[in-house]
């Protein structure tokens, strides 16, 4: 009976539900690349937009330019003539399958070579720093970057931002399903290779890292190269977001990029989820997603009430959230769990293969089998 | 700003990303008294005082207590500060609105320098003298209370040794709460001062924080005096370096202004982690009299 009054208010119910999905499988990306760093490596990461950001900004620059030159369109691309080039570029991608999807591939590997660059320089820090100098860095990083995109005209013509032509133009009125399905696709990889990246052994070194470092040192593991591997991969996976984005909303402008929607809203669905559990992270997206999403499908009719704009009332609800949370319940919906073993059965199979491996002859005994 | 964003951090050891909430606080009082009742910025500054003071104190009793009695790790202080951040930006944002709309002020979401307010000397604006005045009264206060009153002394045992405080008598939760006022009040004074030169709107703290922070971690974060400092030095190398480029280099230049602070806190983490104070000043003298 509650259900359909929560829903009561929503009157554009395709575009609702398929934003839903489109938002929710980004911020999975998003928040699953922040738990690999903040909640099994360690690395309080403050400046996500950074990555989000490059991997957004120069993958939209790269994609026009592309398709301007595959296309044959001549034009100041960046420049002046930019909307008229895009919606030149999506009418002649509108028949051209093939030239679509090499673009797509295009932008997506820009978005995440400039994250896993943007990463590589992040390493110089992070494996240095302390956490709280480390966090006022790149948080410092992230606003200076915008304001360099901002400035610098040539990546993505400053504070006016650029369109993108549309890839999913031959998808006729079911482009931005493409595109949400794409995001999707890409949320699903991720997600999975989160989950056996952390119950492979590298993600029990991650945990020993974050939990005890002088030990995981002490048993030879060189944490250096671990924590800058995985910041790494975070980074390539948020600068991959990033691309997906800019594809999705077929424009790309720095205003877009602040640091409340793009570094404080995945540390509120990671700390509300659950740190170090990635199913509670999927979960944790989901509900801020959703409630997102429904005052974003809703607040117009808050919009005639209030003498204010409902966005600050956003900021204050998220906010006061995320302190709650910390307070009531710091573990998160799904707190993290004990790290997956292998079955009993497993491991006894796997105990009598070695057995008979052991009394094969030919084969030099242990020495277990002397001792017995 | 620095110096009262050092205060808040040697006190609970956490760097405060809602410190430019206070700020803006304080910016705001002195704007809304000046637009609706007319009162120059400067009457207005023991008001603005008051409230970043009593917003710290609030931030510090609602917040960082309860999470750090519960052991909250260090990040998580850190979140919860930028947490609160983004509160302020929401009831800012509401403000300026209401301002706005209620009030018929049509310049509260985005306001230049109030250089109408202030008074000229010598063809100059006032405020050119007077930060620098307050900055040093304030330094030379901070100074004598804690190096000539019990309260300093019993200040400067509990961002020691918190818990040998304890032992001996001191209330060091007395203590937080007067150093987060101070901070609050510092903080909002700055943001009065920071409205005379370049005006204000309702997320200007997050712009603030690059520099703020850059001057803290110049001053080693654990010093008062390093924090006036490192916010000379990081307040006039964006003067200077941004007037100078613009002069020699292009126009330009300016638009990068943030860049600067940025450099500088990049710089001061690689080659001198503990900021100018953790230098043997006198090691180094002695070693060229030689």
């Amino acid at each position: 009976m509650l259900l359909p009054l929560v829903f009561l208010g929503i009157t554009n119910w395709n575009s609702f539900l398929s934003g839903l999905l489109a938002f929710f499988a980004l911020y999975l990306i998003i928040c699953i690349s922040l738990n690999l760093e903040m909640g099994y490596a360690g690395i309080p990461n403050f400046g996500k937009v950074l990555y989000f950001m490059g991997g957004a900004a120069f993958s939209g620059s790269v994609a026009i330019r592309a398709a301007a030159w595959i296309m044959h369109v001549p034009g100041d691309t960046v420049g002046l003539d930019n909307f008229l080039i895009a919606g030149k570029l999506t009418l002649m991608l509108r028949s051209d399958i093939p030239a679509s999807v090499a673009l797509i591939a295009i932008t997506i590997a820009i978005g995440g070579l400039v994250g896993g660059i943007l990463g590589y320089i992040s390493i110089f820090p992070a494996i240095r720093l302390r956490e709280d100098y480390l966090a006022m860095l790149l948080l410092g990083s992230a606003a200076f970057f915008q304001i360099f995109l901002s400035n610098y005209t040539p990546i993505i013509n400053g504070t006016l931002g650029i369109g993108i032509p549309n890839f999913f133009a031959w998808a006729g009125s079911y482009s931005t399903i493409g595109a949400t399905l794409l995001i999707a696709a890409f949320a699903l990889v991720v997600y999975v290779y989160a989950e056996r990246l952390v119950r492979s052994p590298l993600g029990r070194t991650l945990r020993a890292l974050r939990d005890n470092e002088p030990a995981a040192e002490a048993l030879g593991k060189d944490t250096v190269a671990i924590r800058r591997n995985v910041l790494i991969i975070a980074s390539v996976i948020t600068g991959v977001a990033g691309a997906l984005y800019t594809i999705y909303t077929g424009d790309t402008n720095p205003a877009i990029y602040d640091r409340v929607t793009w570094t404080f809203w995945p540390w509120l669905i990671v700390i509300m989820g659950g740190v170090a559990s990635n199913s509670g992270v999927a979960i944790g997206t989901f509900v801020f997603i959703f409630l997102l999403q429904y005052i974003d499908a809703t607040k117009f009719y808050l919009q005639d009430v209030l003498p204010f704009d409902v966005t600050w009332l956003e900021y204050l609800l998220f906010g006061s959230l995320l302190i709650v949370v910390l307070l009531v319940r710091p573990q998160g919906i799904l707190p993290e769990k004990p790290s997956h073993t292998l079955s009993r059965s497993r491991i006894s199979t796997i105990i009598g293969e070695a057995d008979d491996r052991d009394e094969r002859p030919g084969t030099t005994p242990g020495e277990d089998g002397q001792a017995e | 700003m620095s110096v009262s964003l050092t205060l808040t951090y040697i006190t609970t050891k956490v760097p405060n990303f809602a410190q430019g909430a206070l700020v803006t606080a304080g910016l705001y009082t002195g704007f809304a008294l000046l637009s609706i009742n007319k009162i120059n910025p400067y009457e207005s500054m023991p008001l603005s005082f008051l409230v970043g003071g009593f917003i710290a104190i609030g931030i510090y009793l609602a917040v960082l207590r309860p999470l750090s009695r519960k052991g909250a790790s260090i990040i998580s202080l850190m979140i919860a500060t930028l947490a609160v951040d983004i509160v302020f930006i929401g009831i800012f944002g509401i403000y300026s609105d209401y301002l706005y709309q209620a009030k018929e002020v049509y310049d509260a979401k985005q306001f230049y320098a109030l250089t109408g307010a202030d008074f000229r000397l010598f063809g100059v604006n006032g405020v050119v003298y007077a930060a620098p005045t307050a900055l040093a009264l304030i330094t030379v206060i901070l100074y004598l209370v804690l190096t000539r009153t019990r309260f300093g002394l019993a200040m400067r045992a509990t961002v020691e040794n918190s818990n040998l405080a304890k032992v001996v008598g001191v209330r060091t939760e007395v203590v937080y709460v007067v150093s987060w006022f101070i901070a609050g009040g510092v903080a909002a004074i700055a943001g009065v001062f920071y409205s005379f030169w370049l005006g204000g709107e309702p997320d200007i703290g997050s712009i603030l924080l690059i520099s703020m922070f850059a001057g803290s971690i110049l001053g080693g974060l654990k010093s008062i005096y390093g924090a006036v400092v490192g916010g000379l030095v990081v307040g006039g190398g964006e003067i200077l370096v941004t007037t100078l480029g613009a002069q020699y280099i292009g126009s330009w230049v300016t638009a990068y202004e943030p860049g600067i602070p940025l450099l500088i806190m990049v710089v001061t983490l690689l080659a001198l982690p503990g900021g100018i104070t953790s230098l043997d000043w006198r090691r180094l003298l002695l070693r060229r009299r030689k």
